[in-house]
């Protein structure tokens, strides 16, 4: 995963605190010759995850939001069989705040989205789905609609989520990752928010869906957010 | 001074074992653009799809780097 720091300072600032933790990085921060360019390093975290962080990335001329086109990588979710720890790493380290935890999932973030990453308590390392923002949650319907008739039926949702308030609907994509559509995602007042705990969720959300609406995720798509991905037999184009 | 940190979360970067199929789901079902060469800065190497998604070729699939 890529994380933005506000400037090269920050960038700095970064790696000397995950050098001094020990923490392994491939080298000081250079300019990166890669796609987008920027000022940024790669540390691998006490998971054997490797990330990057940077910043004065160029933007892509084409971002405007348009229909139903995902416009924003949303959030991340992370299989580990150490939530805790990896929440106190982002926490401590890279500067995140934790959000919310409930019985499953510790949800932390890094600006005013909700959540950029979450954890889910589960066998680990590895991706349990990544969420894309789309405009709307009109918008949101189309892309489903569009993915139906290309052969990637929802395989979960159309529903809202407890934690963050977000419309999904989860499909799989070519390689039978797990991917979200997802929209209104809530907006944290830095100044007013308090961290909800798994008790608090027990008592405000009965499920991972506040409609209801919702059946259970199918056991495939439960078998690929676990960590192992199945490909979808479908032609594209 | 305050602490520097992490302020938004830019991409992910998959290992996947098709790439070009990827791309294809990516680019016509999704909508998603290519980013061009001149700003990437590669001639050839990993997929760049609106900055927010990025493919290598691989046959392991699982969380990459760049």
């Amino acid at each position: 995963m890529n994380f933005s720091a506000q400037d090269s300072a920050a960038v700095d600032g970064l790696h000397a605190k995950l050098s001094g933790l020990g923490i392994t990085t491939d080298g000081d921060p250079k300019n990166i010759s890669g796609p987008g360019g920027g000022y940024g390093f790669g540390f691998t975290d006490r998971d054997g995850l490797n990330y990057a962080i940077s910043s004065d990335v160029a933007v892509h001329s084409d971002t405007e939001m348009v229909g139903d086109r995902p416009f924003k990588l949303s959030h991340v979710v992370l299989n580990s069989d150490k939530v805790e720890d990896q929440t106190d790493f982002y926490r401590d380290v890279l500067g995140f705040r934790v959000s919310d935890r409930t019985e499953r999932m510790n949800f932390i973030r890094c600006s005013p989205d909700h959540h950029s990453i979450a954890f889910a308590h589960n066998e680990g390392p590895s991706l349990n789905h990544a969420a894309f923002e789309v405009p709307d949650f009109d918008a949101l319907m189309t892309g489903a609609g569009r993915m139906k008739q290309k052969g990637f039926p929802v395989q979960w949702g159309v529903g809202r989520h407890g934690p963050g308030n977000n419309v999904f609907g989860y499909f799989f994509e070519p390689n039978g990752m797990v991917i979200e559509y997802t929209a209104e995602v809530e907006q944290v007042d830095e100044d007013a928010y308090i961290t909800g705990t798994p008790e608090d969720w027990a008592k405000r959300v009965q499920g991972p869906d506040r409609w209801g609406f919702a059946d259970p995720p199918t056991p495939l798509l439960r078998q690929c957010m676990g960590g192992d991905p199945q490909a979808p037999q479908v032609d594209i184009f | 001074m305050a602490e520097p940190q992490v302020t938004s979360l830019r991409s992910i970067e998959y290992n996947v074992p098709d790439l070009a199929k990827t791309s294809r789901f990516y680019e016509l079902c999704w909508g998603l653009k290519k980013s061009p060469k001149k700003m990437a800065q590669i001639t050839s190497g990993p997929l760049v799809l609106s900055t927010t998604l990025l493919f290598c070729m691989k046959a392991v699939r699982r969380v990459s780097t760049v």
